[in-house]
């Protein structure tokens, strides 16, 4: 059975898989994982008015 | 989202009529006083209308359970101090033209939902501020905002209005630290997931393929892909272990990881060898399967032990952080940090001394208990030495400052104290041993393994001994224990038992003998006046003397004196010439000029008034003279707990041996003993703090772990003296400072409970020991037999790690269906 296609598709979803590994590095760096306890609590209320601050915070 | 536009009141669907019904404070919730019908106290009150004018009165009906009481706002005015913004605000402008600054504070208070929500709204209500962001597990909020804008001292002062007054947090180097290094361990668990997951996939074809067959370019291509997806966990992911093992054989010890260092190596140097050779036995699905594992196993451990364990540096939670300093004429408000030696500092009446220093001002009445659990306060001249957190229950005084922060004599205490809280359980120790013996005989069977499985062939043997490296596994050791403790520690903190450190809960385990401490222990410490003997009763009438007792000890703060003024009533005689001694007595001249004095027998002694032996000297009295003759004398009860027999003796039964420890009286403490059956030999009064902590230290000497349980700030000499130090009053801080654990339930039945705890929390570690003990001799049995085969080896062993991990997670220890009462 010729299935030699998977000679493109494995490289081709390593590519992605590399992309996902990347895009996790580079959140983990920007701090995005250090504190998993509050977004929980922060999700159960509403936020209020039609000045809802984006809050990024910059980290050093 | 919706918008609200109904008052706040409204908006509370249905709690409103219950709230009506409610008998707590609107805003706290805590119970009303008499004579207040809203809210338990104008904080309650301020903070209520402050965050319904600011439209934030959705708060209050996402509070789960009650808030919490508003506090005295303070003064941030030091804020504003440079150093104090150079130390704890960083700049987050973009542009050169703008001055965004974010700074961090520190919120006890947080302890919900609502609190989040609530600090987090603060910009809409404030435009100066960008953001707010809380942090929950730490307790701390961090704020960005227009440094041109609005001043940091209003920004603590908007804090405080709305419940939260705010401490200075800085970012020290070990927060940055351990940041760093779970950012890196996150990443490594990551990748290596990924590369786990992918690998899986091609080895279920290639598994497939060896079944059923498989063109050859196909399983090369498999292969060697494996391959490459294997080398980031390989070399990047599992550095840890690397690390650890490559430092074991420097410092010649041999390290628990290095077995597994060893397996993931040599796994990896034979497949690789076999891909390009074509050959079939290749690993790399095992290999992924163990580090990634391994690290998540590692990752979950220390989380949980960091999130106990975590302690906030408390320096700054008992001596304040700013400080009134004198320049000539002028007086300013500078933040601590900026105090020199040298400095002259003004510290007020009822304020805590923020340095080290020397008096300058002519005489000062000093409270010291909480360096030397002295209760009485000392009367000190001009040129005498003074002490940071010390309190001034006397006039405003003049200090010179010596020095300031950590090295004044409470610092350093603190200092010394938290390092010892770093230390790690005898049995943890015992393991470390342990692990380096469990390292050898490993290396040692797969030796052995090897040698014998050679004849069949080198393939066979390499098998033998990878699946033997691999099962090994010193879960219990490396990964259970430690965890084990730290989910005690946190079991036992929402059971409302806050211990300081592994060790502790070891040797709460193994306690053999427990000294109380009397007043406020194993009594309720609340005084009660139980009745009034007349020495002259023709003369001085019952109404005469309560008349009399009742205006001098009118407006008071101390225990006695507010229970006389209740039972005495308010008679509106006017006295003359009214005068306090701290702790001691007070005394005044009544309308006809006779001199009345009230106080403890001993000043009374001092004052020259006679006679005194008529005083009951087996309980507490308080001598009444007039004109220097004694006339009457309060007989005052300290309340026995109503729990106090029982519990007792369910120590007696179960083998723990009680004394009792107490600054009061010899004859009182004599009969509380026998009240409770507790061995005269061991029941011992009138002791100074320093004596009380000989006391100690004699019974430490003797077989067996003392316990010491007392009042934190009292009795501060003796709980550091004893094994364990147990305090279960006196407040959080000074407990934590000096005792191993702080219980912040009242009463004597959480002490029995803390012991019952820390057995259990033993026996979780134990069973560990036992399960990973069975598990590494039947599993190296079966691996070196052949049973088993390194993938059924890299199944097995992350089994026998969960079981573990598990078992210390959810075994029984401290019952956490209490609530934390906040103390």
């Amino acid at each position: 059975m010729d299935m030699d296609i998977v000679f493109v598709l494995l490289p081709a979803s390593l590519v992605l898989a590399g992309l996902g590994i990347a895009g996790f590095i580079w959140a983990t760096r920007s701090g995005q994982f250090d504190d998993c306890d509050t977004p929980p609590l922060r999700m159960l209320t509403d936020d209020r008015g039609a000045k809802s601050e984006g809050s990024e915070s910059t980290e050093e | 989202m919706s918008e609200v536009s109904q008052p706040a009141e409204f908006q509370r669907e249905g709690n409103l009529a219950s709230e009506k019904e409610a008998e707590g404070c609107k805003h706290c919730g805590s119970a009303l006083p008499a004579g207040r019908s809203v809210y338990c106290c104008r904080g309650c009150e301020v903070v209520y209308q402050v965050i319904h004018d600011v439209g934030l009165g959705e708060y209050y009906s996402l509070l789960r359970d009650e808030g919490h009481r508003a506090v005295e706002p303070g003064d941030y005015s030091y804020f504003d101090d440079p150093l104090f913004l150079e130390r704890f605000t960083t700049s987050a402008s973009t542009s050169p033209d703008t001055e965004i600054r974010s700074v961090t504070f520190f919120l006890p208070g947080i302890h919900c939902a609502a609190c989040i929500w609530l600090l987090e709204q603060l910009p809409q209500v404030e435009s100066s501020l960008r953001s707010a962001r809380v942090d929950f597990a730490r307790n701390t909020v961090r704020i960005v905002y227009n440094a041109h804008a609005i001043k940091l001292s209003s920004i603590g002062a908007l804090l405080a209005s709305v419940g939260y007054p705010p401490l200075p947090s800085r970012d020290s180097d070990i927060e940055k630290q351990r940041r760093s290094l779970h950012r890196r361990a996150l990443i490594r668990l990551g990748v290596a997931a990924v590369c786990l997951m992918n690998i899986m996939m091609l080895a279920v074809s290639l598994y497939e393929g060896d079944q059923s067959g498989i063109p050859l370019r196909y399983h090369a291509l498999f292969a060697w892909v494996s391959l490459l997806l294997c080398v980031p966990p390989v070399v990047y992911c599992a550095q840890p272990f690397y690390q650890s093992a490559l430092g074991g054989i420097r410092s010649g010890v041999l390290h628990i990881d290095l077995p597994i260092s060893l397996a993931l190596i040599g796994a990896f140097t034979i497949s690789f060898v076999n891909v390009v050779l074509g050959r079939p036995d290749i690993y790399f699905d095992s290999i992924a399967a163990v580090i990634f594992l391994l690290l998540a196993g590692r990752m979950f451990q220390q989380r949980t032990v960091a999130r106990v364990l975590d302690s906030v540096t408390l320096l700054a939670a008992f001596t304040p952080q700013s400080a009134r300093r004198i320049r000539g004429d002028e007086e300013e408000s500078v933040y601590i940090g900026a105090v020199l030696p040298g400095d002259v500092l003004r510290v007020g009446a009822s304020e805590v001394l923020p340095v080290d220093g020397v008096l300058v001002s002519c005489e000062a009445f000093i409270d010291n208990a909480v360096l030397t659990g002295e209760s009485e306060p000392e009367h000190l001249t001009s040129g005498a030495k003074l002490f940071a957190g010390a309190r001034n229950v006397g006039e405003g005084i003049l200090v010179k400052t010596e020095s300031v922060g950590e090295t004044t004599r409470l610092g350093s205490i603190l200092a010394h104290v938290q390092n010892g809280a770093r230390s790690r359980a005898p049995i943890e120790r015992l393991l470390d041993r342990l692990g380096r013996r469990f390292t050898f005989v490993v290396l040692a069977l797969s030796v052995v393994s090897f040698v014998a499985w050679l004849p069949v062939g080198v393939g066979v043997a390499a098998d033998r001994v990878l699946a033997l490296l691999i099962v090994s596994c010193p879960c219990a050791i490396a990964l259970a224990t430690p965890l084990a403790f730290a989910v005690s520690v946190g079991r036992a903190a929402r059971a409302g038992f806050l211990i300081k450190g592994a060790d502790v809960i070891e040797r709460l385990a193994q306690v053999s003998f427990i000294y109380f401490d009397k007043t406020g222990t194993l009594t309720e410490g609340k005084i009660a006046i139980e009745s009034l003997d007349l020495l002259a009763p023709e003369r001085y009438s019952r109404e005469r003397i309560a008349a009399a007792v009742g205006e001098l000890e009118r407006g008071i703060e101390h225990p006695i004196a507010k229970a006389l003024t209740r039972w005495c009533g308010a008679s509106g005689e006017k006295f003359s010439e009214q005068s306090v001694i701290q702790g001691r007595g007070v005394s005044g001249r009544d309308q006809q000029g006779r001199l009345w004095q009230a106080g403890s027998a001993s000043w009374l002694e001092q004052c020259g008034v006679l006679p005194l032996s008529k005083i009951d000297d087996t309980r507490s009295t308080l001598g009444v003279a007039c004109e220097g003759e004694l006339v009457a004398w309060f007989v005052l009860a300290d309340t026995l707990r109503s729990d106090a027999p029982e519990m007792l003796e369910e120590l007696a039964q179960r083998g723990v041996e009680v004394g009792i420890l107490s600054g009061d009286r010899s004859g009182v403490v004599a009969r509380i003993a026998e009240l409770l059956g507790v061995q005269s030999a061991e029941a011992f009064g009138e002791l100074s703090p320093e004596q009380k902590k000989s006391r100690v230290a004699e019974k430490c000497l003797d077989n067996g772990i003392v316990a010491m349980v007392g009042d934190g700030v009292n009795d501060v000499l003796a709980l550091h003296e004893a094994h364990v130090g147990i305090g279960v009053s006196g407040g959080a801080e000074s407990c934590l400072r000096t005792a191993d654990v702080y219980v912040t339930h009242p009463g004597l039945r959480p002490v029995l409970e803390l012991l019952q705890g820390a057995k259990r929390a033993m026996g979780v570690v134990r069973r560990n020991l036992i399960i990973s003990a069975a598990y590494n001799i039947a599993g190296s049995a079966l691996a070196m037999f052949g049973y088993i085969g390194p993938l059924e080896a890299a199944i097995l062993m992350p089994l026998s790690s969960i079981t573990v991990v598990l078992n210390s997670t959810y075994g029984a220890s401290f019952n956490s269906e209490r609530r934390l009462i906040r103390g």
